[in-house]
């Protein structure tokens, strides 16, 4: 993501010549030195009103350029930036550089680069543009603040075609489907990145399920979206609504926060996202082999904001669809004038290694190959735009379709699409229009959501209280539950605020039974507190306590000698403190043979019943620490737990985690926990081991001529492994019967003191 | 009497409930009462600092709406 749309982070690692330009351009500087030049900078661009002036001194195209940008989110994808500018129709300075081949889409963000309105956004780099990457540009947040409004021409399309079919999306409707995705992500605990960046293709895939769209790679309403699962990650990334933690992507804030925005806020944001996205793009281009070079080249990304421009443009008075043809001439127009005229500039319609002398490179030669490269571009075009439509643009509500044997023909904008793309003139608050009942509440708990008449804040409201069963075009089923309205009492809403709001969205009354059910179980949730990170004071006696209360100390007294409560230690002498969030002291020796034992008195609550609750107590006192001093001793010496078997079992049995076990031991003891215990401890939690040596056995023998005599024999050496000790060999177990028969034969059978025989296996963990 | 002298325990899970039995009844239940690890009376205990998300997701799972304040 983008740390930031100000300059101020990305000086430091831009040229001197670039740093006055840019100081001469935005403060009047005639630094000479850098450094001057970076203050005078960062001066001005404290400066509005200096801002304004400069703004307003500059030549429309770079008013435009800025306004542009400002629209689009703050930065701009470079091509996109440059053919913007030539969509938006705005005199451009054709005649500085003298074009070359290029482009307008390349010289135009090199050139307002080079004139320092905008930097690229790469800290390490942020003065270089290459033609070659899909780089951003953008401006410091203070001077588009001072941009004018963005002007786009209206389009006149003559071509207005009859709706027949028709199909749009309703602003609810996309406001479930992206609370329902963000909800989905929170469920995961995140869509994890692999090693390259991208989000896992399980996960983009359990995304998708939560929208429960039909087809392989229909959107909603079975509109086609290819690869709509990593779109819609990207694009929930990239507009911020995602944000990176650790290995994964998470949502940065809560679905219902995002739901309380307006429609046209909560599109905005994700439309920027789209708008951003590089590594997904509608449809593959596949224009063939072409002789003449850069017609297939313009990345989608690129044509997105075009696009919108386009869409922008479009007249607002009247209700009629415009012809997709319309719109497809509108884009090759653009592209055409991005281009310029093939005959005079060369634009991208001539071939590699072009030499005007050339029989090949005749402009009678050349001419089939341009219409095979203009029909190239078209198809491809078409293809984006199709694409365009029916996914990122049919899903986010912004235009309304007309539709013929499932194929786009025309299109108009929604009322949610003018109120994007035309906020001010939209700025009539569609919430205010439509606020009102807007549902019914049924005895059964369930909710029928009336979604035309739904507000965003109505929206937000039943995904913080109920849970979403479905949601259609038209309707959605939400459905209170103990977990959704504990949920909602969890965060905040208090039990009337829940009643309040149902009876305010409902267009009947609250059914009886429940109401009744909710206030019963927001009863319930007073039984049973849990005090997450609570004070407690723990005294000598419940005399000292009393003594406490009457000298001012607050709580509530639990027990014979405990205050529970913020204020519990006011007027209190403390001796001694113990913070749980912090590592506690080691005071515990573990012996190998499971014995655990407290090497000193301790203050500490919960590491005696911590123990306890993994092993068997064998002196049952807890003494308490002051100063060093113990103030109490219940009896005799200090306690000891014995972990076995049968004690770890049960704790296991009754939830607990044996790493939870090794870890308090590690955490608290003061030696190092002995590998044998370790192994122990996972072997009575259920890890199974095998054996090392399947068999193994040994050969022992108390006179010391024989054993030496049988270890130096190459006769018998096949069958020994190694000296155990000065008089017993180690014998592979599986030749143990054969080195018996030699033996026998060797007479040895029956020599005195020698013994061959089995040992107990020895083991090595498999987990 | 010399002034009284304590120990603050500071940053403790405890969980309050409204009578004895229902606290009887929580500790009744393997799983808590390996998770509550010390009965301060008959209606507080405190929990293990380390398993708050598992003691919450087995009192929901016994039915149980536990209200939970952050101190």
């Amino acid at each position: 993501m983008t740390p930031g749309l100000r300059f101020d982070p990305y000086l430091d690692a831009i040229g001197s010549e670039r740093m006055k330009q840019m100081a001469r351009r935005w403060a009047g500087s005639k630094a000479t030195r850098k450094a001057n030049a970076h203050a005078d900078l960062l001066a001005a661009l404290r400066q509005p009103d200096r801002l304004s002036q400069v703004v307003a001194s500059l030549e429309p195209y770079e008013q435009q350029a800025l306004a542009l940008v400002r629209a689009m989110g703050g930065r701009m994808e470079h091509h996109a930036l440059g053919l913007g500018l030539v969509a938006l129709g705005v005199p451009l300075p054709v005649q500085r550089y003298g074009w070359g081949r290029l482009r307008l889409s390349e010289r135009l963000p090199e050139l307002l680069l080079h004139d320092g309105l905008f930097l690229v956004d790469d800290m390490r780099s942020p003065d270089y543009l290459s033609d070659y990457s899909m780089q951003s540009l953008f401006c410091d947040e203070r001077i588009l603040a001072q941009a004018p409004p963005l002007a786009v021409p209206r389009l006149d399309w003559p071509h207005t075609v009859a709706a027949g079919a028709t199909r749009f999306r309703r602003p609810p409707a996309v406001t479930l489907d992206l609370v329902g995705m963000l909800q989905a992500v929170q469920a995961m605990g995140g869509l994890v990145l692999t090693r390259s960046g991208t989000v896992r293709v399980g996960d983009t895939r359990r995304l998708l399920r939560t929208l429960a769209w039909d087809g392989n790679e229909g959107g909603p309403d079975n509109m086609p979206f290819p690869d709509a699962g990593p779109a819609l990650a990207g694009a929930l990334y990239e507009s911020g609504l995602l944000v990176e933690e650790g290995n994964r992507l998470a949502p940065a804030q809560p679905s219902e926060a995002f739901a309380a925005q307006s429609y046209a806020q909560q599109v905005s944001g994700v439309l920027a996202g789209f708008l951003r996205l590089t590594n997904w793009q509608e449809a593959e281009y596949s224009t063939g082999h072409v002789y003449l070079r850069r017609v297939d080249v313009y990345p989608m990304a690129a044509l997105r904001p075009i696009l919108l421009i386009l869409l922008a443009a479009l007249p607002l008075d009247g209700d009629a669809f415009y012809s997709l043809g319309g719109l497809l001439a509108a884009l090759r127009d653009i592209l055409r004038r991005d281009q310029g005229d093939p005959s005079h500039t060369g634009g991208s319609a001539w071939p590699l290694g072009y030499a005007s002398n050339a029989p090949q490179h005749s402009e009678a030669r050349l001419q089939p190959h341009r219409a095979e490269a203009e029909q190239a571009l078209a198809l491809a075009i078409e293809r984006f735009v199709r694409s365009a439509l029916s996914s990122w643009l049919y899903f986010l509500g912004l235009v309304d379709l007309a539709l013929d044997k499932e194929q786009i023909v025309g299109l108009r904008l929604t009322e949610l699409g003018r109120a994007v793309l035309h906020p001010q003139a939209q700025a009539a608050s569609q919430e205010a229009v439509n606020a009102g009942p807007a549902w019914v509440v049924q005895p059964t708990f369930d909710l029928v959501i009336y979604l035309e008449r739904t507000t965003p804040l109505q929206l937000a409201f039943l995904e913080r209280c109920a849970e979403r069963v479905q949601a259609q075009q038209h309707i959605a089923t939400y459905r209170l539950t103990r977990e959704s309205v504990y949920r909602a009492l969890e965060a905040g809403m208090t039990e009337k605020d829940l009643l309040e709001g149902l009876r305010a969205g409902a267009q009947r009354d609250l059914p009886q039974n429940v109401a009744v059910e909710i206030g019963a179980w927001a009863g319930l949730r007073e039984q049973v507190v849990l005090h997450r990170q609570a004070r407690l004071v723990e005294f000598g006696s419940r005399a000292e306590r009393e003594a406490a209360l009457r000298a001012g100390a607050q709580g509530k007294a639990v027990g014979d000698r405990f205050l529970l409560g913020p204020d519990s230690a006011r007027h209190v002498k403390i001796a001694d403190a113990i913070d749980y969030n912090a590592v506690q002291p080691r005071s515990l020796r573990v012996d190998e043979d499971g014995m655990v034992t407290l090497t000193g008195p301790v203050a500490d609550l919960l590491l005696g019943p911590r123990l306890d609750g993994w092993s068997q107590r064998l002196a049952d006192v807890r003494s308490v620490s002051v100063k060093g001093k113990t103030v109490q001793a219940e009896r005799g010496a200090l306690p000891s737990w014995w972990l076995n078997d049968e004690s770890v079992r049960q704790a296991l049995k009754a939830g607990g985690r044996i790493n939870d076990l090794l870890s308090l031991l590690q955490e608290r003891a003061l030696n190092a926990v002995p590998p044998l215990l370790i192994i122990a401890l996972r072997a009575w939690a259920g890890a199974s081991y095998e054996h090392l040596l399947g068999s193994v056995a040994i050969l022992q023998c108390s006179q010391p001529e024989v054993l030496q005599a049988v270890a130096h024999s190459p006769l018998l050496r096949p069958y020994l492994l190694a000296y155990l000790t000065p008089d017993i060999l180690l014998v592979d177990g599986s030749k143990m019967e054969s080195l018996k028969e030699r033996l026998a034969m060797l007479g040895l059978q029956k020599a005195p003191g020698l013994h061959v025989q089995h040992l107990p296996a020895l083991a090595k963990p498999t987990q | 009497m010399p002034e009284p002298t304590a120990v603050l325990h500071d940053n403790l899970p405890v969980l309050n409930v409204t009578d004895k039995l229902l606290l009887d009844i929580l500790y009744s239940d393997p799983q808590l009462k390996h998770l509550l690890l010390l009965r301060l009376s008959d209606t507080v205990a405190l929990a293990d600092p380390g398993q708050i998300d598992s003691l919450l997701a087995r009192l929901l799972k016994l039915g149980y709406l536990p209200k939970v304040l952050p101190t």
